[in-house]
């Protein structure tokens, strides 16, 4: 278990710059995940952690020991390492039981001692029936797991994870979300796990740093990057989010192009983006709400209603309501709309429209 | 200008040779396919001579070496028509082969008997047209003549030239097939022994003189006229020992295919060619080509060798019917006693 | 409802083309019967006398006809008054003959009739001249020379008199016709007299010039129910049908044999893919299949049944023959033991280049690459004339420098190219490349996420290498050694000229020698090719079956770029080790090449007073008969590559985009092709593609290409297929959503995307038919040699130094053609 300290590294191929400036600490024995939308530079931070690029300038330290700098350079099996591939690189002229104790045989460590750990491994992955078998003869989660034994069976320091659950389906997703967290919590390694699914950075990180183009744009809890996003952008990619255009005036926000206005009273002046999110918007009796409208569009999604709501000049906002709170909403009703809570940004110079964010 | 000068040749061809009744020679028309061994430039002169004397003619030369026309020709054999209508290619076993394969066609040349210094088939399916003659060669420059053999006996037999001499393929070589065929009549199969004994390399002439000028090879048995061409066309030193045991003489024959099974049926062109390279136009080619003439009395040479009516004296001479009758014997021999360890 | 409806125009789909299929089927049965009389008819009745009798007997009845269709056009070409004269003649002849006719008529039918030049009667009555002179008696050269002197007024006087004894057996004929028929009865003597006819008319002025008879006797020869078919013409009785059937009999049969299994085939193909309806796709199927089952099985399989078959009853005669002969035992075991040695330096070799070249940061990779192809690139036989220069015990260049160096003795030695040893050295620095160049690309295609967990996991660089690398390369590892050996079983040029000195006899070899000595030889040499074509085959299975069941090469979906690994400090030594490799095995053998074309007397060094010349390059590129060559084999590589690579194109789409059985089947051809030793290709196409089976193409330039096909052609078709399995199917899938057809969306689409393995395939066939020997050697014509085959007729008749002016002069062709292509593909296109 070691602490990864992540010190002003950048990364370029030649004129392009991947990585920007990165500068991070990972504790002793936490789950960080490195999110962003494709292209961001979060494998590329990893598999610098790992070893296999060097950074263009910036150091990598393991606890006190620097493995990356422009000096010194650990290679990838000095480093005291697991991981896990998004194509789960599970060996196919090798049987399941000799994919995992491979890092064990090459450390040479004797045979009765392997045989211990993979088994103990193999158990927490639910595998043990299976030791014999050919990765050809397992299904895509079945690979992932012995590709995730394979990693943790010499207790390596830290734990490396490339979207290893992109290539399952959705159930299975969800289940091995699970697992991975409990082994985690069950070996205490410190975990760093890249993804551009916001869902997963959620449930299982104690930390996520969120990356977009290279930079770092904020690194918190989840419960932080989700209530306190920094920028608009990371609003936008956790948790679903509309935007609205205003001017700070006199206490209150007007909203560009519908005419209607919402209370504030913060610091922020002048050209502002507003974020609402969708669960914080909640039907009101008329003429209550903060906001008025006219649905446009409502999707019914059983445990949902899902509706956009005109609030006139086309600015529009997405209420998620519960069915039975949204009885009688329909295509075309005139609503009225109670405002929570509100995210408020400065408007940068450069007009850059954080709605659209393409991956 | 031309006609004058065909009409010259004409007169020189009735002069002394035959009265053919095809004397006009605007009459002889069509196209012929010849295969030949002859060297490249020869056949370029050739061909311009007979576009002269034929004007009507279109010649075809196709040529290959002798081993690569053989297989050739094998092969089309199979098919029962031949793809020439003559061939200027290998020796008198070759044609006594073809002869009885009824390939051949029959043809008169006037006065052969006393035209020709060497033997030509009786019922005039085949006449020599020129002369190759299998000697040994060595590099004066790296060798002197006393420290290389004098005879063929010696050429296989003395020690001192283990590894360092070189023949051609007696399977793929009508020539040197002739040649071996000639020293087994004289030495028995033990000459083959000796070459066997003395690692006698098997290879092309062509190859083989290359290892003479880097020295690899001391002495081998090849063509006068590949020797000849090099000396006047490389300047090179390479330079003929003229055994003392005898030198081969191997005419080479002139054959004319049998009508139906040749490749545009054109016989009397064909004939009127053999009959001209039979005169004193064609045998003067034959010369420049560095082989000897066929004609009795021929006094002139190919290039700086040397007299060949002195050669006949020396001749060892090929037992031409043994050579086609027993040559898968001879072949056998060779193969087991000289190519074998 | 809708449900009904549909089934019943499926229903009727089907219907419809079983119907189809059954029209074909028994058209194809129709033309085998037909043949079949064709050929019964003129083998009973070999030439049809009635016929013909009846023909001559019908003149009496006919005059107009047959001067209308017979004597005419025989006389127009006739200039002026010659021409009428003779004419009225004839015509006076047989109108005195047979009719009396007043003289105006004469001169109006004479004009009507020269009117009139009727090309099919023209053939008919020069056809029937070939009637006579094949099957009927001939007229030989000295008859012809006593026609061709007489003057014309004689000759015409003679016809006038022959063709009255056509007519009247007891009429008076001339003393040159009398003699010509003495003895002779009935139609025989008829035939004679036409015969005597038609030659006396050709004997002056042609009116049928020589290329015309010339190339009716020619047909004739081939003797077969063509001439009946047109003697029967004459009649009038015979239909057009009949007359292209009679003459053409085995080609017919042919035709509708593979007609019948065409249909047989594609009745299996739609039912498996239970579709009933025709597509262009299968038609290209199966025009594929039918050519590898007509140029390669039916050859193949000739080839072995004449080897068992020699004289028609089964005998292993020739096999006990051939085999226990101590020198041909002694040229297998020499083959065996040469092609294993090969394979396994060759792969020793192979793959820790490959690793190196695309898997570390050696120094200049990227010029090593190229650089250990280049030998790909050139004849191997081109090696053999270098190391002979460099390495023969006496004076060999390196021999000398090693006697200089380490002080030894005089020679020979210490190394002796002519030997065993000096024969598998020069074959492995030629065909190493081969495993090279799959191990390579197996290498690039292989997820580098599998090197990289085995190093997380703690292993170094080189225990990857061989604990995860090796094993997972092993498919293509051994499919790159078979490749060599069976490369190295098969070749000629190179134990032809490094063997044959030492006394080291090949397979290949004796093959050759066995093929010079007639036609015993000929089934020798094919007894002998089919102990090559067993181990072409024997390897073929392990290679495509066994291993390919193991096919461990994942394509990853992402484009990552493999790990490169950092040598570190191993990595100038490397370097240093690779290049004095590449210094060794490539340099200094082109170098020597290239000096000796520079000399004049080989023995001399090169810069010797008056020893560099560039006439040895003067010359060949002055001669005619080089660029003559040089466009033959351009041409023919450029066909055969793209032909090949169409094939390939097909055939790869067959493989991974349909699901059809036996796809797997032109597959196996086209590898059994490739190795299959050349020689044995070519001596099987000889053998049966003369005539005997309805296809003559010997002698053409079809035939060298349909070789260099067969053997070449699995080159491109693995680059392609490979390429073809990295494209998703969704993107052709999505064409043809669009409303493209299969054909549109190949050429739109999937063309497009792998148009770089194209050019590497097409290119990868171009090279070795560029400079082709063996099968050259063997099916050359006159019109038809190739650069490959001059160079070894230069090589061996000609002179050392010319033969490798031109060698060389080869190896900047390709080379140049190779950057050409390189340009033309910007830089995509490499092999």
């Amino acid at each position: 278990m070691s602490s990864v300290t992540i010190q002003n590294v950048t990364k370029a191929f030649g004129p392009t710059v991947v990585l920007e400036n990165f500068d991070a600490v990972f504790e002793n024995g936490e789950f960080i995940t490195l999110l962003g939308p494709s292209g961001c530079g979060k494998t590329t931070m990893l598999r610098i952690v790992a070893g296999f690029e060097k950074p263009t300038s910036g150091s990598v330290m393991f606890d006190e020991k620097v493995v990356s700098s422009d000096k010194v350079f650990l290679p990838p099996e000095k480093r005291d390492i697991g991981m896990v591939f998004q194509s789960y690189a599970v060996w196919p002229h090798m049987t399941v039981y000799e994919n995992v104790a491979y890092p064990l045989s090459i450390k040479k460590v004797d045979k009765a001692a392997i045989k211990q750990k993979v088994d103990r491994v193999l158990a927490a992955v639910h595998l043990t029936q299976y030791a014999d078998r050919i990765p050809s003869q397992l299904s895509g989660g079945q690979q992932q797991r012995v590709a995730l034994a394979r990693a943790l069976v010499a207790e390596p320091a830290l734990l490396l994870l490339d979207e290893p659950l992109s290539n399952l389906d959705a159930k299975l997703r969800e289940s091995m979300r699970f697992e991975i967290k409990e082994i985690q919590r069950e070996y205490g390694i410190t975990v760093m796990y890249v993804t551009h699914d916001q869902t997963e950075a959620m449930a299982m990180s104690d930390r996520i740093v969120v990356i977009n183009r290279g930079v770092i744009q904020q690194v918190g809890s989840p419960r932080e990057i989700y209530n306190n996003p920094a920028n608009p952008f990371v609003a936008d990619f956790v948790g679903k989010i509309e935007f609205v255009e205003g001017t700070v005036k006199d206490g209150w926000i007007e909203l560009d192009g519908c005419g209607q206005k919402l209370p504030y009273d913060g610091d922020v002046k002048g050209r502002v983006i507003v974020g609402i999110r969708p669960e914080n918007i909640t039907y009101a009796e008329e003429g209550e709400g903060e906001l008025q409208g006219v649905v446009k569009s409502h999707f019914y999604l059983g445990d949902v209603d899902d509706c956009r709501i005109d609030l006139g000049e086309g600015k529009e906002v997405r209420v998620i309501a519960d069915p039975y709170e949204s009885k009688g909403v329909e295509t075309g009703k005139k609503v009225s709309l109670k405002v929570r809570s509100f995210l408020v940004y400065p408007q940068q110079e450069d007009g850059q429209d954080f709605r659209k964010i393409l991956t | 200008m031309k006609k004058i000068l065909a009409l010259v040749l004409c007169l020189i061809m009735s002069l002394g040779m035959m009265s053919n009744a095809l004397a006009v020679n605007e009459d002889v028309e069509g196209k012929i396919t010849v295969y030949t061994s002859i060297y490249q430039f020869v056949i370029d002169m050739m061909s311009a001579e007979l576009k002269n004397e034929f004007p009507n003619l279109e010649v075809e030369f196709f040529y290959g070496g002798t081993g690569s026309l053989q297989t050739k020709l094998t092969g089309e054999m199979e098919t029962g028509t031949l793809g020439c209508d003559m061939m200027l290619v290998a020796e008198p076993a070759y044609s006594l082969e073809l002869k009885e394969g009824e390939w051949l066609h029959q043809f008169e040349v006037e006065d052969a008997d006393t035209m020709l210094r060497f033997p030509y088939d009786e019922e005039g399916y085949w006449y020599p047209v020129r002369v190759c003659n299998m000697v040994i060669a060595y590099n004066p420059e790296l060798y002197t003549p006393d420290q290389l053999p004098k005879t063929f006996k010696e050429f296989a037999e003395d020690p001192s030239l283990k590894g360092l001499i070189s023949m051609g393929n007696p399977l793929t070589s009508g020539t040197t097939m002739a040649a071996v065929a000639a020293l087994t009549d004289k030495y028995g199969y033990e000459y083959f022994d000796a070459l066997g004994a003395n690692d006698v390399m098997i290879e092309s002439g062509s190859v083989a003189l290359g290892k003479l000028e880097t020295g690899e090879c001391k002495a081998v048995m090849i063509l006068e006229e590949s020797v000849l061409q090099a000396r006047k066309e490389k300047g090179s030193k390479i330079a003929c020992i003229y055994p003392e045991d005898g030198v081969i003489l191997i005419p080479s024959t002139a054959m004319i295919v049998a009508e139906e099974k040749s490749a545009n049926m054109n016989t009397e062109a064909c004939e009127a060619v053999a009959n001209w390279l039979l005169s004193e136009a064609g045998q003067k080619l034959i010369l420049e080509g560095y082989m000897h003439s066929v004609f009795a009395g021929m006094k002139e040479v190919p290039f700086d060798s040397v007299d060949t009516d002195g050669l006949i004296e020396k001749d060892m001479g090929v037992d031409w019917v043994r050579c086609y009758t027993q040559r898968e014997e001879i072949r056998t021999e060779f193969q087991e006693r000289v190519t074998v360890e | 409802m809708q449900v009904q409806t549909e089934k019943k125009t499926r229903n009727a789909a089907e219907i419809r083309c079983k119907i189809g299929l059954l029209i074909f089927l028994l058209l194809g049965a129709a033309m085998v019967a037909a043949g079949w009389w064709g050929i019964n008819l003129y083998n009973e009745s070999g030439f049809d006398q009635e016929a013909a009798y009846g023909y001559i007997h019908k003149l009496s009845g006919e005059v107009d006809r047959l001067y209308e269709n017979g004597i005419l056009p025989v006389m127009n070409g006739l200039d002026g008054q010659l021409k009428t004269a003779i004419e009225l003649r004839s015509r006076e002849l047989l109108v005195s003959a047979w009719t009396d006719a007043a003289k105006e008529d004469r001169t109006a039918a004479v004009d009507t009739y020269l009117s009139k030049a009727a090309d099919p009667a023209r053939e008919q009555m020069e056809l029937l001249s070939v009637t006579y002179s094949v099957a009927g008696p001939k007229v030989s050269s000295k008859e012809k020379k006593a026609m061709a002197a007489l003057s014309d007024a004689e000759r015409a006087d003679f016809r006038r008199q022959v063709l009255a004894g056509v007519a009247d057996e007891t009429s008076e004929l001339p003393a040159l016709a009398s003699d010509a028929v003495e003895g002779e009865e009935g139609l025989e003597r008829a035939g004679i007299l036409m015969q005597l006819f038609l030659t006396s008319v050709n004997g002056s002025s042609e009116p049928l010039n020589g290329d015309h008879i010339n190339g009716l006797k020619k047909a004739a020869r081939s003797g077969d129910a063509r001439i009946t078919a047109y003697g029967m013409t004459a009649e009038g009785g015979v239909s057009w049908l009949s007359q292209l059937v009679l003459s053409n009999t085995k080609t017919i049969i042919l035709a509708g044999i593979v007609l019948l299994f065409d249909i047989v085939l594609l009745f299996f193909l739609l039912k498996a893919d239970n579709s009933w309806h025709m597509d262009i796709k299968w038609i290209v199927i199966l025009i594929i299949v039918d050519f590898l089952v007509l140029f390669q099985v039916m050859p193949l399989v000739y080839l072995v049944i004449k080897a068992f078959f020699p004289e028609g009853s089964f005998t292993f005669e020739v096999f006990k023959r051939l085999y226990t002969y101590p020198m041909n035992l002694g040229a297998l075991s020499n083959t065996l033991i040469a092609a294993a040695a090969t394979m396994v330096l060759g792969t020793l070799l192979a793959f820790p280049l490959a690793w190196l070249v695309g898997r570390t940061n050696l120094y200049g990779k990227k010029f090593f690459r190229s650089l250990f192809v280049l030998t790909y690139m050139v004849p191997p036989y081109l090696g053999a004339m270098a190391w002979l220069r460099l390495l023969n015990p006496n004076v060999g260049t390196i021999n000398v420098a090693l006697r200089v160096l380490f002080g030894l003795s005089d020679a020979p030695g210490p190394l002796n190219i002519y030997s065993l040893g000096g024969m598998i050295w020069v074959l492995t620095t030629f065909y190493y490349p081969y495993a090279f160049i799959t191990i390579s690309r197996a290498m690039e295609k292989m997820d580098p996420s599998l090197e990289e967990a085995s190093r997380v996991s703690g292993a170094s660089p080189i225990t990857t290498v061989f604990k995860i690398t090796l094993p997972m390369m092993t498919p293509s590892l051994i499919a790159g050694a078979l490749l060599v050996f069976v490369c190295a079983a098969s070749c000629y040029g190179i134990p032809s000229i490094i063997g044959a000195p030492g006394k080291v006899h090949t397979v290949t070899t004796r093959i050759i020698e066995y093929n010079g000595l007639g036609a015993q030889g000929l089934s020798d040499a094919t007894g002998l090719s089919v102990f090559l074509m067993v181990i072409a085959i024997i390897v073929l299975y392990i290679s495509d079956f066994v291993i390919a069941k193991k096919q461990y090469i994942t394509v990853s979906g992402k484009s990552t770029r493999p790990n490169i690994v950092d040598l570190g400090k191993w990595r100038v030594l490397l370097t240093a080790a690779v290049g004095l490799f590449a210094v060794i095995v490539i340099l200094i053998p082109f170098a020597t090449i290239l000096i000796t074309s520079f000399k004049v007397d080989l023995g001399k060094p090169l810069f010797d007073s008056a020893n560099f010349t560039v006439s040895h390059w003067q010359t060949i590129f002055s001669r005619s008969e080089t660029m003559t060559c040089l466009k033959n084999s351009l041409v023919f590589g450029a066909v055969t590559a793209t032909v090949g690579i169409v094939i390939a194109c097909t055939m790869s789409y067959l493989l991974q985009r349909t699901r059809i059985r036996g796809r797997k089947i032109p597959d196996f051809l086209i590898t059994l092709g490739s190795g299959t030793p050349s020689v044995v290709i070519a001596l099987g196409l000889i053998m049966t593609m003369k005539g005997d089976f309805g296809l003559n193409i010997y002698n053409t330039a079809y035939i060298m290409i349909i070789a260099y096909l067969i053997k070449y052609l699995m080159m491109g078709m693995r680059t392609v297929v490979s390429a073809m399995s990295q494209i998703h199917v969704s993107l052709e899938e999505c064409s043809q959503i669009s409303g493209a057809s299969w054909f549109k969306t190949m050429f739109k689409i999937t063309g497009p995307l792998i148009f770089p393995s194209i050019a590497a395939g097409w290119f990868l066939i171009f090279i070795p038919s560029f400079y082709e020997l063996s099968m050259t050697a063997l099916l050359y014509s006159n019109n038809t040699k190739t650069i490959g085959f001059q160079l070894y007729e230069y090589w061996t008749y000609t002179s050392q130094q010319q033969a490798s002016a031109m060698a060389f002069g080869i190896l900047l062709i390709v080379v140049a053609i190779n950057f050409l292509l390189n340009k033309l593909t910007k830089g995509e296109f490499s092999i």
